[in-house]
C-alpha cells in the first residue's frame, strides 16, 4: 500500500506557530469532558502534535480507575439496573487516561442508538458498549459488521422476527437509513432485498445465531449487485456506497467541529475517510489538527451536549462528582445514556435547548454551586481565571460585574456562551 | 457577653451530694405540670467515652469529615475556653458535676412561655467548691448584671431580675421566679410539705413505670386537656384507614390518661425506652376491642426462632373487628375506598364476600419477618442476594388456610406469566413439597436457573403453607421450613403481653450487608465519594450493626396502663 497523501484545503494542518491557550482549550473541551486548568495549561505547553498523539493512543489507566471501574461494573451487573450502567460509564467519562476514546464511544453509542428501555440486559448493553470502545478509534467497517452480529441491537430491531418466509426489515432499514447511507440514499425496495439477507440472523441463549434453516438463500439484488447475498455482503455493498462516507462524515462533523457543516466539509472528510478506508484514528488525528478544527467557523459552533455540559463543569471547577445526581440531570435535559430517545439516537445540535432546558441548564449551574453534584470547594482564582477555563473568550460587561466569587461563577455558567463550547 | 458566659460555665457546673438522696421530684415545687429528672449522668457519659462505640464514631470517615469543617474548629475552641475557666477538663467537668438534674415546668396564667425551675445535686462537692472558686471572678466581673447575696450558707445570685439561683455547697436551683426559687431551696432542704412526687398523677405514672430510672419526665395530661378539650381537639373519626388501625386504640387511650410518662435506662448491656399512660382499655368499649389483645394474655406471639432471623414485627389486631366496625370508626368519605378494595380484591376471592367471608377469617395476629436465605435450589446465585421474607397470620378456622391457598396459586400465576413474558426470569409449574408433614405449595422452575448473578427476582421463591392453624407465605422455601419446623412447637405462653413488637437483629443484618457489600461500595461511590471512603463507611455501618443484638419497639397492655418500649441490647 503507497503512502498516503496529506490532506489539503480546509483539512490541512492548522499552522503550529498560531498555538495558543485558547487553541488548547477548544481541543480539549472537544475532545474530552471538559478541562480542568492544568490540563489546559500541559497542552498548551506541550503543543498539539503531542496533545494529539496523546488523545490518539491508548494510555494506561491508573489501578484506582481500573479498581472502581471493575466494581461499578459489577455492581451493575448484580443489580441489573440501568441506573447502575450509566454510573459506570459516567465514571469512565469523567475519570479515563483515555478521554476521546469515551467520547467517541458516546459517539458510536448516539449512532447505533439501542435502549436498555426494549433490551432489558445490563450485560447485553455493557457488551455492546464495550465494542464501541474497542473500535472507538478503529474501523467503522469493523464496527458496523460487529453491530449486525450484536446482540443488543438484534433484540433493539427484532431480528428474531425475521424469517424467510416472512422478512422482518427492520434492521436492513437502520442500517441503511441511521448507520450508513442516510435516508434519500437507498430505495424502499434496496430494504427488502437487504432484509432478506438478514434473515436467520437470530439471537439464541444470549448470543448471537445464525438460524439456517430461516435464512434466505435465495437470490438477490442490491446496488446493481445480483448474488445468493447475505448480511456481510450487504453491509459491505453499504460501505462502498459512495453516500456512506459523506454520512459518517457529516456525523462526525456534528460531533466534533460544528453543528451545521456546509458541503464542502462533508466532501473534504468524507474523502479522507474513503483514503483511510474508514479507520477512524487517521481520520480524526486529520480533522483535530486541521484548519477547518482551529478556524473561527468552528469556535462556540456546538451546542454542548448535556454531557459535556455537566461533567465538563464538574471537570472544570474540579468538583468530585456525584454520578447519580449527574445522571439524573442528564436525562432531565435529555441525554440519558444507555436510553437514547429514539432509533435515531440524540439529534442534538439546536435541539438540546428549549426554553425548559435553558432554564434546567441555569438550575443544574445553581445545583453545582451549592454542592449538590458534588464537593464543590469555595472558588478562590480571579476572574479572568474563570472566565479563560469556562468561557474562554472575552464577554462584554463580565470585567464590570461587581459580586461575589461563587455568584460569578453562577453568572458565567448562565451566559449563552457557555452553552456553547 | 459575660453574662451568657457566666450561665453556659454554671450549666457545666451544677451542684449537690447527698448519699441516699432522695430523687429530686421530692424536692420539685408543686403545681408543675411537666417534669424531667436525669440520675447519674456524669458516670453514664463517662462509660459512653470509655466505649468501643465512641471509639468507633470518632474513627468514622463521617467525624473525621466533620472534624474538618470550621465550625468544628469554633466548637474545639470554645470547648478550650469552657475548660479554662473550670479549671478541668468537660468529662472531667461532667463526671463530678452531673449528679442527678431535674427540670420542672410550670403554666403561667395569660404568658405562652411557663416558669422554669432547675435542680442540680453534684456528684463530688470538692470539686464543685473549685469550679466556684475558678467562675468566682467571672461573677465579679458580672457585678453590674448579677446581684450576689448571701442567706446562710446558700450563696444568692439574680441575674437580671429574671433568673434566680441559689448555690449551695452540694446543689444548685434555678428558676425563673424569686418564689419558685424559695420554694425550691426549701424541696431541696426537705422542708417543703408538697411537691410534684406527691402529685396524684404522677404517683399513678411512679405506680405504672416505677421510680429507679436515668431519665424519666412526665406530664399532666389532665391540665393539657383542660386547655385543650377533653378530646385534645381530635376528630371522633380518623380520616386515615392505617391511622386508624395502628395508633387508634392508643389515641383513645391516651384521651383518658392523667398523664403520659417517659423513661429512659441504659447501661453496658443496652438501653430501653419506654412511654407510657394510664388507662384499662375496657373503659374504651367494645368500639375498641379489636385493638388491644386482653391484659393477663400472653399477646403477640414472639418472632419464630429461625436461623439467620433479621427482624420483623408482630401485631394484634382483629382485622375483622376493625373492618366490621369502619364505619363507626373513619370518616364516610372513607368508606367509597374501602367499597372499591372490596370490588378490587374479590377477584381473588371469586364467589366470597371480601366484609363476610374473608376478613372473619383472619386470627388477632399478623406477623412479618425477614430472615437470610441460601439458594442452594439453583446453580448459581442472584446478583444482589436479599432475605426471604414470610407473612404470617392466625386463622380463625384452619379450613380458612384453603382460600388463601387459592389466592398464593391466582398471584403465583399471574407472576409467573409477566415474568415470563418479560423474559426476566424461567417459567415455573405449581408443585408442593411436604416437610415435617405439613404440605408446601411452591413453585418450580422447568430450567434450573443458574449463573453467579441472577436476576434479582431470583430471591422470590413464592411459597406457602398452613400450620397449626397459622397461614403462611413465604419468599423462600428454605425460610418457610424453617418456620413449619418452628410453628410446630408448642407455643410459649409464658411471655409479656405485646399488643404491638417490631425486632430487628442488626448482628444478622450485617450479614446481609457483607455478602453484598461490593455493590454497597459502588452505590456510595456513586454519590461521589473517593473509594476509600466509601468502603470505610460500608464497614463502619457492618461494625456499627454488629456491635447491637436486638432493637425492639414494642407496645403491651398492664394491668392499668398501656407502654410503648424501644429497647436495644448490644452484642457481647
Amino acid at each position: 500500500m503507497g503512502r498516503i497523501k496529506q490532506p489539503a484545503g480546509i483539512l490541512a494542518p492548522h499552522d503550529a506557530r498560531q498555538w495558543s491557550r485558547r487553541d488548547a482549550t477548544h481541543l480539549l473541551w472537544r475532545t474530552q469532558f471538559g478541562a480542568t486548568a492544568a490540563e489546559i495549561a500541559t497542552t498548551h505547553k506541550v503543543g498539539l502534535a503531542k496533545s494529539l498523539e496523546r488523545l490518539l493512543t491508548p494510555q494506561k489507566e491508573t489501578a484506582d480507575f481500573e479498581d472502581i471501574e471493575s466494581l461499578l461494573r459489577e455492581a451493575a451487573y448484580d443489580t441489573g439496573a440501568v441506573g447502575d450502567l450509566q454510573a459506570w460509564w459516567l465514571h469512565r467519562m469523567h475519570y479515563t487516561a483515555n478521554p476521546l476514546t469515551e467520547k467517541l464511544t458516546l459517539f458510536w453509542h448516539n449512532h447505533f442508538a439501542t435502549s436498555f428501555s426494549k433490551v432489558q440486559s445490563v450485560p447485553h448493553m455493557a457488551t455492546q458498549n464495550d465494542r464501541f470502545r474497542a473500535e472507538a478509534l478503529g474501523s467503522f467497517r469493523e464496527l458496523l459488521h460487529a453491530m449486525a452480529k450484536d446482540v443488543a441491537m438484534l433484540i433493539w430491531l427484532d431480528s428474531n422476527a425475521n424469517r424467510k418466509r416472512h422478512a422482518n426489515e427492520n434492521f436492513a432499514r437502520e442500517v441503511m437509513e441511521l448507520f450508513s447511507l442516510g435516508e434519500g440514499n437507498y430505495t424502499e425496495g434496496d430494504i427488502k432485498q437487504a432484509a432478506r439477507a438478514f434473515t436467520g440472523w437470530h439471537v439464541r441463549d444470549d448470543k448471537f445465531w445464525f438460524n439456517q434453516r430461516q435464512h434466505d438463500i435465495t437470490s438477490k439484488s442490491l446496488f446493481g449487485k445480483t448474488a445468493n447475498l447475505d448480511g456481510g455482503e450487504v453491509i459491505d455493498l453499504c460501505l462502498a456506497h459512495k453516500a456512506c462516507a459523506r454520512f459518517i462524515a457529516f456525523k462526525l462533523l456534528r460531533a466534533f467541529v460544528l453543528d451545521q457543516p456546509t458541503d464542502e466539509h462533508i466532501t473534504a472528510l468524507a474523502a479522507r475517510l474513503r483514503v483511510h478506508d474508514f479507520a477512524i484514528r487517521p481520520v480524526m488525528r486529520e480533522l483535530l489538527e486541521s484548519k477547518l478544527f482551529f478556524g473561527a467557523a468552528a469556535r462556540y459552533a456546538r451546542i454542548k451536549e448535556p454531557l459535556e455540559l455537566t461533567l465538563g463543569a464538574c471537570r472544570a471547577l474540579g468538583v468530585r462528582p456525584n454520578l447519580q445526581a449527574i445522571n439524573r440531570v442528564s436525562g432531565q435535559l435529555g441525554q440519558s445514556i444507555f436510553e437514547p430517545s429514539t432509533v435515531k439516537g440524540w439529534e442534538g445540535g439546536r435541539l438540546w435547548i428549549t426554553s425548559a432546558s435553558l432554564l434546567q441548564r441555569n438550575n443544574f449551574a445553581m445545583a453545582l454551586l451549592n454542592g449538590q453534584m458534588g464537593q464543590m470547594t469555595e472558588p478562590k482564582r480571579a476572574r479572568e481565571f474563570y472566565r479563560e477555563l469556562l468561557l474562554s473568550r472575552e464577554v462584554r460587561g463580565m470585567a464590570k460585574a461587581k459580586v461575589e466569587p461563587r455568584k460569578l461563577l453562577h453568572l458565567m455558567m448562565t451566559l449563552p456562551e457557555f452553552q456553547l463550547t | 457577653m459575660r453574662t451568657p458566659l457566666l450561665l453556659i460555665t454554671l450549666v457545666f457546673s451544677y451542684a449537690v451530694f447527698t448519699v441516699n438522696a432522695a430523687l429530686l421530684s421530692a424536692a420539685m415545687p408543686r403545681n408543675a405540670v411537666g417534669y424531667v429528672e436525669i440520675n447519674d449522668l456524669g458516670q453514664r457519659l463517662i462509660q459512653l467515652r470509655d466505649s468501643a462505640y465512641y471509639s468507633d464514631a470518632l474513627d468514622s470517615p463521617q467525624i473525621k469529615q466533620a472534624m474538618q469543617q470550621p465550625q468544628y474548629e469554633k466548637i474545639a475552641a470554645g470547648r478550650k475556653v469552657a475548660e479554662a475557666y473550670l479549671g478541668m477538663n468537660l468529662w472531667t467537668a461532667a463526671e463530678k458535676l452531673f449528679g442527678e438534674i431535674a427540670v420542672g415546668i410550670y403554666p403561667k396564667a395569660e404568658v405562652e412561655q411557663p416558669d422554669l425551675v432547675v435542680m442540680i445535686r453534684v456528684t463530688d462537692p470538692a470539686a464543685w467548691a473549685h469550679v466556684r472558686e475558678r467562675l468566682e471572678p467571672l461573677i465579679t466581673l458580672a457585678e453590674d448584671t448579677v446581684k450576689r447575696e448571701m442567706r446562710g450558707e446558700l450563696e444568692l445570685l439574680i441575674i437580671e431580675g429574671k433568673a434566680f439561683l441559689a448555690l449551695h455547697k452540694n446543689w444548685i436551683a434555678a428558676a425563673s421566679t424569686a418564689a419558685l426559687l424559695d420554694q425550691s431551696i426549701a424541696g431541696l432542704r426537705g422542708d417543703a410539705k408538697v411537691v410534684v412526687a406527691h402529685n396524684p398523677a404522677f404517683k399513678k405514672m411512679e405506680r405504672d413505670m416505677g421510680a429507679e430510672h436515668f431519665v424519666r419526665a412526665w406530664t399532666d395530661l389532665g391540665y393539657f386537656r383542660k386547655l385543650a378539650g377533653e378530646r385534645f381537639n381530635l376528630p371522633e373519626k380518623y380520616d386515615d384507614g392505617f391511622m386508624s388501625l395502628m395508633f387508634s386504640g392508643i389515641m383513645e387511650l391516651a384521651m383518658q390518661s392523667d398523664y403520659l410518662g417517659l423513661t429512659l435506662d441504659a447501661d453496658k448491656t443496652g438501653l430501653k425506652f419506654t412511654a407510657g399512660i394510664e388507662g384499662e382499655p375496657k373503659v374504651l368499649g367494645d368500639k375498641f376491642d379489636w385493638f388491644f389483645s386482653k391484659s393477663g394474655t400472653p399477646g403477640t406471639p414472639g418472632m419464630p426462632a429461625v436461623s439467620g432471623l433479621m427482624g420483623g414485627l408482630s401485631i394484634h389486631r382483629n382485622l375483622s373487628g376493625w373492618y366490621g366496625k369502619r364505619e363507626e370508626l373513619m370518616e364516610e368519605r372513607l368508606q367509597a375506598g374501602f367499597d372499591k378494595f372490596e370490588s378490587e380484591i374479590g377477584n381473588l376471592f371469586p364467589g366470597r364476600d371480601i366484609g363476610e367471608d374473608i376478613m372473619p377469617a383472619f386470627g388477632s395476629t399478623i406477623t412479618f419477618l425477614a430472615a437470610k436465605q441460601s439458594f442452594e435450589h439453583f446453580k448459581g446465585e442472584p446478583g444482589i442476594k436479599l432475605p426471604g421474607f414470610a407473612l404470617l397470620f392466625d386463622l380463625k378456622r384452619p379450613q380458612d388456610g384453603n382460600l388463601f391457598q387459592l389466592v398464593f396459586q391466582t398471584i403465583v400465576t399471574i407472576t409467573n406469566v409477566v415474568a415470563a413474558e418479560q423474559g426476566e426470569r424461567e417459567p415455573s409449574v405449581m408443585t408442593a413439597v411436604v416437610h415435617e408433614g405439613v404440605a408446601i405449595n411452591t413453585i418450580q422452575y422447568l430450567r434450573p436457573p443458574q449463573g453467579e448473578r441472577l436476576d434479582i427476582s431470583y430471591n422470590f421463591m413464592p411459597c406457602a403453607a398452613t400450620v397449626n392453624g397459622r397461614f403462611v407465605f413465604c419468599t423462600s422455601l428454605e425460610l418457610l421450613k424453617s418456620l413449619v419446623t418452628e410453628l410446630k412447637k408448642p407455643q410459649n405462653l409464658n411471655r409479656l403481653n405485646r399488643n404491638f413488637n417490631f425486632e430487628l437483629h442488626p448482628s444478622a443484618l450485617a450479614g446481609l450487608v457483607a455478602i453484598n457489600s461490593r455493590t454497597l461500595v459502588a452505590k456510595n461511590i456513586q454519590t461521589g465519594k473517593p473509594a476509600e471512603q466509601a468502603r470505610a463507611e460500608i464497614q463502619l455501618a457492618e461494625r456499627l450493626l454488629k456491635a447491637v443484638e436486638i432493637l425492639r419497639f414494642s407496645t403491651s397492655v398492664k394491668d392499668k396502663g398501656f407502654q410503648i418500649e424501644l429497647e436495644g441490647k448490644w452484642a457481647e
